[in-house]
């Protein structure tokens, strides 16, 4: 490793280190505004000017010697960039030379010389590197005159997001490169040259990236500025609450910056393994639901027909009083719903409320899910590695993308799959019904039929015990009934597979090899494949089998890891919040009834006498039948709510503190930034009031003298929702040692608190990156890592064959939009031209044969139910298939697979 | 929107580089020789043809002045206006030709022929001075005279 001296102290770094990045090992600062550690080096600002000099050879090659006996050394006869020299053994760097500091003086002259100084009315001011930069290193005097500066337009809408000031532009292309290189949407370049150079977009919507919001914080001047919080606060007005996105499942780590009880911006917080420093913007813009006008206020409870005022105490009485009769009768005739966005303390004590005090296993999560298996098994005991890096995945890495669509569903896993791939060299394989933007980062882009999803997961496993690829000495010490496996699998041969799937068999072997051999196999799969329906069990089994056989898992890189809808949807496996499956991931002996089936359908008597539901809104998806009595807890008067006889109004996730498990197994914790809205109450402490009050009537209920430990009121008082997660720590395997305290490890603060210390002294940048490899939260670790004598049994189901009917000849794929008609995407103004109309997308063969133009007007009709929508011809769905997103205007609950006819209207 | 002789040019082009995207700049040359200047449906289509987005290919065709992003004369002068060409007498010729087409330099003239602009030097000192006509004739040790005959053949081809 080469040995460099940076101000007289010596640093040895590795090779191709930039003198820039020596230089932050040794303390030495060196002033940048182009570069980015994250971005390939340009020298375009010139701020970064070093002496640079290299030991004097003599002809003969020797090193030569000064007076001292140290190498003399060459210097360049002129400054050097800092930020494109790569170091070299025994370079001397000096930064505090007359030289230097001149340069740099002149640096900032010559930026300022067509730059506003407008800082008092600009957003950046506070944490701006060109502030920041002048008054360290300015002339503090320019040379010329102010009526010399240049004007030119101040409000330059970059689409409905972004704002750009032209005067504030130094010209540095961060945000140009970032486009390029992180997001690889190629939307923002330069245009003309000199001082007319600007930065424009021509896409169409302008500024069509779903990470444009990462450009404001990367922009070292205040030339691009959020249009959401622009002129709105002060930055050091701002408080900065460390939390977790809660859209997706991805979990990206966030600031909230808040001023007078609202959210005024969010930004990113580093994550080495989950988000590095970015977020997608809907984690950046859709916040505004969280102090929306109609979020409800106060307990409702219907009162001759109608939902009127309540206090808490008359709520929480009527809640128990009617759940205690109901329960006395029969305990299974009450049901719970929690919505998969509730956090970890949310979800344990409400499946221990329903487990422990009511006695119910009617539990579920899955509203509006059409699936019966989540591969909650296969993730508990094959589940990715500790330690894997979806962002750092490198050419030793193999990963089976199948049936997903990260740009949509988890944006920020799809930035990071791309850099493992291009940065890294990881081989990708995508896999889906249809092609996605992910495809193009793959090395191998395969389109299988939908419904067929299980026959191309056995075509891979019959190719690699086809071809004897197969682990033999994993396979013989911790796989049980492989012989019966193979055998069984016989009638299965590639070609079949192929015929079925639709993908050419040669293709089918040539991924098999690529994951047999590779060191390392990942395998993420997604809602497409998951929510397969009919075949959902073959699915989890097959990719099971596929990780078993080659023997990849227990280890980091290797594994499953199941991409899914909602920021909780781990958390609530995990917690059990599921008909046959309890806390901890394990199995319930007394199966409930699922969500389908508490729901029944609209021509039957509801299953359930009450239902509790929390955070979803069952009634939205159609066909909802009112119980005798129902409670909903939720942060809106839902559809769901309107029916009620009950409404409890909960916290949003920046009123309070808690969980979420994330799409990796990652336990992150957020904490509170806001005061509560009115009087609402988070999840947690309802559903622990509901709790106390059953138990306390409950005690004299109970024949016999024994009082089960849980019937105990006491052991319902949880002071904090820190003290919900402590009895997880101390009580569920998987989550052991999970505190707070833990969960806090690395969650720093970019800079301190507002009003505290000396802001000159405050670290300003908000995404430099400087806290490289710092990574916060917990994985829960698999059987497969957690036992390395944990014996495996292969199984797999027959799928079944891709549904036919003559009527409906075509298959639905449900994608998602990232921006929805959902509730919460629906309170933010700027996003909404983003929210696409709903449309269905359709081959262009078979929108030939059915007369059917781009843009033409359709009815779809599936299962039961008959919808109208736009036709959009595209290219991007295979034959046979149509592609409709869900939860648009009038797409709600889809169900995935199902058989559609399209005419034309 | 590119007629389909321009586009099989512009993939011929496209062949000739080890990297596809790099036709850019000819098919810029190519398409605005077609259609006289480059309207936004045509950085669009040879954005998709050559595999760039479109704010790429506009960042290309607004760097090099001889692009033109807005309609203009059917042909251009370029008048070069540095020292050398001054000292032979260039400044007068520029006003004559001014007056002759009756509009300053970085304007067309009424009839839509001709679109006058001044350029830096021209590579041609020795010659002084110098011109460039849509951007391929280069011409050299002009007089008024000369430049009367060049005006007059422009105007009527």
């Amino acid at each position: 490793m080469p040995q460099v001296t940076i101000d007289n102290k010596k640093v040895e770094v590795p090779n191709g280190t930039l003198i820039v990045e020596a230089a932050k090992k040794v303390g030495v600062e060196i002033p940048v505004f182009c570069y980015h550690p994250k971005l390939q080096p340009v020298g375009m600002c010139r701020m970064c000017l070093v002496e640079v000099g290299t030991p004097k050879r003599g002809k003969d090659g020797q090193i030569e010697l000064d007076a001292n006996g140290a190498p003399a050394i060459a210097w360049m006869p002129k400054l050097q960039t800092a930020c494109t020299t790569v170091v070299s053994d025994g370079m001397t760097v000096r930064t505090d030379t007359a030289q230097v500091a001149d340069a740099r003086r002149a640096i900032v002259e010559f930026l300022l010389t067509s730059h506003p100084l407008d800082c008092p009315i600009c957003d950046k001011g506070g944490e701006c590197p060109l502030q920041n930069l002048t008054m360290a290193y300015g002339p503090g005097q320019s040379r010329f005159p102010v009526e010399s500066k240049f004007h030119n337009a101040k409000r330059v809408p970059l689409g409905d997001l972004i704002m750009l000031d032209r005067e504030r532009c130094i010209q540095c292309s961060r945000c140009v490169r970032f486009q390029d290189e992180i997001a690889d949407d190629h939307v923002l370049g330069f245009a003309a040259r000199g001082r007319g150079l600007e930065i424009v977009t021509l896409s169409d919507p302008p500024f069509d990236s779903k990470f444009s919001g990462n450009t404001i914080d990367i922009c070292p001047v205040g030339a691009l500025t959020s249009r959401d919080f622009r002129l709105s606060a002060r930055v050091w007005e701002v408080r900065d609450y460390p939390s977790v996105c809660a859209h997706c499942s991805v979990g990206c780590n966030i600031l909230i910056g808040e001023r007078d009880h609202a959210i005024k911006r969010i930004v990113p917080r580093e994550n080495a393994s989950v988000n590095e420093i970015w977020t997608c913007d809907k984690g950046r813009f859709v916040h505004h639901f969280t102090v929306a006008p109609d979020r409800l206020t106060t307990p409702l409870v219907r009162k001759n027909g109608n939902l009127e005022p309540a206090t808490w105490n008359e709520a929480l009485d009527l809640v128990a009083s009617r759940f205690k009769e109901i329960k006395w009768h029969d305990p299974n005739a009450i049901g719970g719903l929690a919505g998969d966005r509730a956090s970890n303390e949310d979800l344990y004590l409400f499946q221990k409320l329903f487990r422990q005090v009511i006695g119910s296993n009617n539990l579920d999560h899955r509203v509006g899910w059409s699936v019966t298996n989540t591969g909650a098994d296969s993730v508990r005991v094959y589940g990715a590695g500790v330690g894997t890096n979806l962002g750092a995945l490198d050419q030793n890495v193999t990963a089976l993308v199948f049936g997903a669509d990260p740009e949509e569903e988890q944006p920020v896993i799809r930035l990071r799959l791309k850099r493992s791939a291009r940065t890294f060299g990881a081989n990708l394989i995508v896999a889906n019904g249809r092609v996605t933007k992910l495809a193009k980062y793959a090395k191998q882009s395969l389109v299988y039929q939908y419904g067929a999803e299980a026959y191309f997961l056995l075509g891979l496993i019959r190719a690699i015990l086809d071809e004897r690829l197969e682990n033999r000495d994993f396979i013989a010490t911790r796989v049980q009934n492989f012989d019966a496996f193979a055998t069984s699998l016989e009638p299965y041969t590639v070609e079949r597979c192929a015929e079925i799937c639709h993908v050419k068999p040669e293709k089918i072997r040539d991924a098999a090899r690529q994951i047999a051999q590779s060191p390392n196999f990942l395998i993420l799969y997604g809602r497409e494949a998951m929510f397969a329906q009919q075949n959902d069990v073959a699915v989890a089994r097959a990719l099971a089998a596929l990780l078993l056989i080659t023997g990849h898992l227990g280890r980091a890189n290797n594994g499953l890891v199941a991409l899914y809808p909602h920021n909780n949807s781990t958390g609530a496996i995990d917690f059990g919040v599921l008909p046959d499956g309890g806390v901890g991931r394990t199995r319930v002996e007394r199966r409930g009834l699922s969500a389908r089936e508490m729901l029944g359908r609209s021509n039957e008597r509801p299953s359930m006498r009450a239902l509790y539901v929390m955070a979803c809104d069952p009634a939205a998806d159609g066909n909802f039948v009112k119980p005798e009595f129902l409670v909903v807890q939720d942060l809106f008067l839902t559809e769901t709510a309107r029916l009620a006889d009950v409404v409890l109004p909960a916290q949003s996730f920046a009123e309070r503190d808690g969980t979420f498990t994330n799409t990796e197994r990652r336990a992150q914790l957020f904490r509170a930034a806001l005061k509560p809205i009115g009087e609402a109450k988070p999840d947690w402490w309802i559903i622990a009031e509901i709790a106390k009050r059953l138990v306390s009537g409950l005690q004299f209920q109970v024949s016999g003298s024994q009082v089960s430990g849980n019937l105990k009121p006491e052991t319902w008082n949880y002071a904090t929702a820190s003290a919900v997660m402590d009895e997880i720590a101390a009580t569920v395997s998987l989550y052991k040692g999970m505190t707070y305290a833990a969960l806090a490890e690395n969650v720093k603060l970019p800079r301190p608190r507002s009003g505290q210390g000396n802001p000159s002294e405050q670290p300003t940048e908000i995404a430099m990156g400087e806290l490289e490899n710092i990574s916060s939260g917990k994985v829960w670790a698999s059987v497969a890592e957690s036992d390395a004598r944990a014996k495996f049994e292969l199984v797999w189901s027959e799928p079944s064959r891709p549904l036919t009917a003559d009527s409906r000849p075509l298959t639905l794929a449900v994608a998602r939009s990232l921006y929805d008609g959902g509730t919460l995407v629906s309170k933010t103004q700027i996003v909404q031209a983003r929210v696409p109309a709903p449309f269905v997308e359709i081959n262009s063969q078979d929108a030939e044969q059915l007369g059917i133009a781009d843009g033409a007007r359709v009815r779809v009709s599936f299962d039961m139910r008959v919808i109208e929508l736009d036709a959009r011809v595209d290219g991007h769905v295979p034959p046979d298939a149509v592609l409709i997103p869900n939860n648009l205007d009038g797409t709600a609950a889809l169900p995935m697979g199902a058989r559609v006819k399209i005419e034309k209207v | 929107m590119l007629s389909d002789n321009a586009k099989s040019d512009i993939q011929k082009l496209m062949a000739q580089y080890p990297d596809a995207r790099s036709a850019v700049m000819p098919a810029l040359h190519l398409v605005q020789r077609e259609l006289g200047w480059l309207p936004d449906d045509a950085i669009q289509a040879i954005a998709e043809l050559v595999g760039l987005s479109k704010t790429e290919v506009n960042g290309v065709a607004t760097f090099y002045t001889m692009y033109a992003r807005a309609p203009h004369g059917k042909h251009t002068i370029m008048f070069c206006n540095d020292l050398p060409c001054a000292l032979r007498g260039s400044e007068k010729m520029l006003e004559h030709l001014e007056h002759k087409l009756g509009c300053p330099a970085g304007h067309t003239s009424a009839d839509g022929a001709i679109t006058l602009k001044e350029a830096e030097c021209l590579g041609g000192c020795d010659h002084a001075p110098v011109m460039l006509v849509d951007g391929v004739e280069h011409w050299h040790d002009l007089t008024i005279e000369k430049l009367d005959e060049i005006v007059e053949r422009l105007r009527n081809t």
